[in-house]
């Protein structure tokens, strides 16, 4: 742990941020109250509205601001006592991976440049009076009639984004199997970074053990409730009601039951709707109206060609509009640029070309999205029926989770880190299957990328997707995606050992709707 | 607060070989090099802290030569008075992975085994036991002589601002009575002043409290017709 130093200064940046809030506010009028109720003496004051105040539930309230922004926090700072902290180390430490990542970024302004010069379309314009009522009355069925997307194509795939995670390459990294020095790694990622073993990722996941009842496979309708669903149904109602964000992550650790799942993702991000956010859900809405962008266009032709053409969440396709246009307008988002490795993209309003003053950046939440970008969303729309709710918990996830997904980085939880977990933990359980897929010339992480950077949303079936994001969240870590690809591999390892072409591996991991997730993430971390 | 860096003399870095034979040692990767600083513009400082950006080091050992008095205490007859201040400090988690490889680092006073002062002489000793990195460094290194890290943030004022209210208060009282005053045509200064200042007072408090959620606002006056994206 931390200095004294260290805590002093987290509880300073605690009181600052919270003098603010609005909890401050509410917690100060409840005290008044408190006082005005309570016929006292004064000199036990204090006491009595302390005591008053934790009746009324305020203390839990206070205790779940502090935890998510002690959450926040660990973001933000180094591991390391003693590394002093710069903005651009809380980014990207390592300078070619950061260099990396800015080539990346480069290529993706490129494409959209020349994307809007082609196509003669400007990257923002604002809407015309006759448009915006229009597009204000169908609000709510913006599927039906979108703009014209025959010339729009996705900025960039899972695949272009692999090429730019292969040739990470350490310009001060001893070219590998040189000399005998170490054994030449068996896959595609290069480089060197510090990835759970089986064993220490076993600990991690222990409450996932076998001999652990899980919901979403021991509460099946063929076995008995009174076994385990029963006790577990009590259990998660005394969860909700005690609505502590550190309780409620325990208890998913074993999955959320179908029924609780919504709240308890909720209460784990610290998702509590007030006024104010339907409002600024409103305000957002009002700013799609307002302008018409580039990045809408790149988020329809996302959702026609991802979701709507998906049995499963077709049905959800004005949801995701409803999500994702206001998503890219949420300037809240720009916060995450903080400790993610991207940077926003930035332009000049028209005619003012580097004048500081009129710089903005471009979307107005910084996230250009890529080929398959709605499947963030898709699973979630089976969870919130309220728009606002449902926008809502996707920023959260989006802002704690998916951002690391696609952007290159040296973090553990990055995409490069988890590929590298990916092959590690093949080699290491699967090594015959892995050297056969080789030598076929048929790398796992060609196939197993794109399931990485969706979360694998939109390649299982949804009950399945949100059984393991319910793991993402319980244990803070996307690591159990490796895992699960793994799993997946190793299931499917006698087929796989028969494939001699990239096209039949493809073939036989194609398909993945019947898998369960929770039995094979069990097999693969403590049947060996 | 001495916030310059005391100026120093840093030799590069020199390699640590086993066999000094020619042709044996050129290949030869012992892992471990050293890099000396003087001070030939001032006499003896006394250091506080030294920063320095990693570059694949995985320990550092700090070893400090203090001037020898005759106060000094004497350890053996070939004391010199060389101390280690730093014995292997970690730097990087795992040797092998990137982890903290290029990281910046603040060595301080809490880090030091003896108080460096009356100091001639610093030398580091830098260590990479795994054979994945083809060089290893530290750059630049600054030197101190108070430490930076002492800057405990303060805490905010209306933690404390109860005690502080009721002083301040007081006083202005005392400095509106002492001065009376009157001018014919003016309304009461006093009451004027010790009016603004309420004013003031009010204005601070309410920008003190002011939330930080910020508008969600991404135009520039009302205006976000974009063309093109910027490369810069």
């Amino acid at each position: 742990m931390g200095s004294l130093e260290q805590q002093e200064n987290v509880f300073v940046n605690l009181l600052c941020s919270l003098r603010p809030s609005t909890l401050f506010n509410e917690l100060l009028c409840a005290a008044q109250e408190e006082v005005k109720k309570s016929n006292h003496r004064i000199s036990e004051l204090k006491t009595t509205v302390y005591s008053g105040l934790a009746a009324a539930g305020w203390d839990r309230k206070l205790r779940n601001v502090i935890y998510h922004f002690l959450q926040a926090q660990s973001k933000l700072s180094k591991q390391s006592a003693f590394s002093t902290t710069g903005t651009d180390l809380i980014k990207e430490p390592i300078s070619y991976i950061m260099k990396a990542q800015l080539a990346w970024e480069k290529k993706i302004l490129k494409s959209l440049n020349s994307m809007c010069t082609e196509l003669t379309i400007p990257l923002a314009r604002a809407r015309t009076e006759k448009d915006r009522k229009d597009m204000a009355t169908r609000w709510t069925e913006l599927g039906v009639d979108g703009p014209d997307l025959s010339q729009i194509r996705p900025v960039y795939a899972p695949k272009d984004f692999l090429d730019v995670v292969i040739n990470l390459n350490n310009p001060n990294c001893v070219s590998s199997g040189n000399a005998g020095t170490f054994d030449l790694p068996w896959g595609l990622i290069h480089v060197s970074l510090k990835v759970k073993t089986l064993n220490e990722l076993r600990i991690q996941y222990s409450d996932m053990a076998i001999t652990h009842c899980q919901t979403g496979t021991d509460d099946l309708s063929d076995i008995p409730p009174e076994l385990f669903e029963n006790d577990r149904t009590k259990l998660g109602k005394k969860v909700l009601a005690a609505n502590h964000a550190p309780i409620t992550r325990e208890f998913s650790k074993k999955g959320c039951p179908i029924s609780m799942r919504a709240e308890l993702w909720c209460q784990i991000l610290g998702v509590e709707l007030t006024k104010v956010d339907y409002l600024y859900y409103e305000q957002l809405k009002g700013y799609v109206l307002q302008h018409d962008l580039l990045v809408d266009s790149l988020l329809y032709k996302d959702v026609k060609l991802t979701a709507t053409n998906d049995d499963q969440y077709f049905v959800f396709e004005d949801f995701l509009y409803q999500v994702l246009l206001p998503f890219s307008r949420d300037t809240v988002v720009l916060k995450h640029f903080a400790y993610n490795s991207a940077t926003p993209p930035k332009s000049y309003i028209r005619g003012k070309l580097g004048m500081e003053d009129y710089a903005v950046t471009y979307p107005p939440n910084g996230v250009i999205p890529f080929h398959g970008f709605a499947m963030y969303v898709a699973p979630l729309c089976y969870l919130y029926n309220d728009i606002v709710q449902l926008y809502h918990v996707f920023r959260h996830m989006y802002m704690h989770y998916f951002f690391r997904l696609h952007s290159v980085s040296s973090h553990p939880q990055g995409i490069v880190a988890l590929s590298l977990l990916f092959e590690t933990l093949l080699q290491a359980e699967e090594p015959e299957l892995f050297y056969h897929l080789k030598q076929v010339n048929c790398q796992p992480l060609k196939i197993a990328f794109k399931w990485l950077m969706r979360a694998f949303s939109g390649f299982l079936s949804s009950d399945q997707v949100l059984l393991l994001w319910d793991r993402i969240l319980a244990f803070d870590s996307l690591e159990i995606l490796p895992v699960l690809a793994v799993a997946i591999f190793s299931f499917r390892k006698t087929n796989l050992l028969k494939v001699q072409s990239m096209n039949t591996a493809e073939a036989v991991l194609a398909d993945l709707f019947t898998l369960q997730v929770v039995p094979l993430l069990q097999l693969s971390l403590f049947s060996k | 607060m001495n916030d310059k860096p005391i100026s120093c003399t840093i030799k590069g870095a020199v390699n640590l070989n086993v066999d000094v034979r020619p042709g044996i040692a050129q290949n030869f990767n012992s892992g471990c090099k050293i890099i000396d600083i003087s001070f030939p513009s001032i006499i003896n400082p006394e250091i506080g802290e030294i920063h320095f950006q990693n570059s694949y080091v995985a320990f550092i050992t700090l070893k400090v030569k203090i001037k020898v008095t005759e106060a000094t205490p004497k350890h053996g007859q070939n004391d010199q008075g060389w101390k280690t201040a730093i014995h292997s400090l970690k730097l990087m988690p795992d040797p092998h992975a990137e982890t903290g490889a290029q990281d910046l680092f603040c060595l301080t006073r809490k880090h030091f085994s003896c108080d460096l002062s009356n100091v001639v002489f610093l030398r580091l000793i830098l260590q990479q036991p795994s054979p994945m990195w083809k060089d290893f460094n530290v750059q630049d290194i600054k030197i101190f002589r108070t430490p930076l890290g002492s800057r405990a943030v303060p805490f905010p004022h209306w933690i404390t601002e109860e005690a502080k209210n009721s002083t301040g208060g007081k006083k202005e009282i005392e400095v509106s009575q002492s001065v009376p005053k009157s001018t014919k045509g003016v309304p009461d200064l006093d009451a004027l002043s010790s009016k603004l200042q309420q004013l003031w007072a009010l204005a601070e408090e309410a920008s003190s409290n002011q939330p930080e959620e910020s508008l969600g606002r991404y135009e520039v006056d009302g205006c976000y017709d974009i063309n093109l994206l910027s490369y810069t």
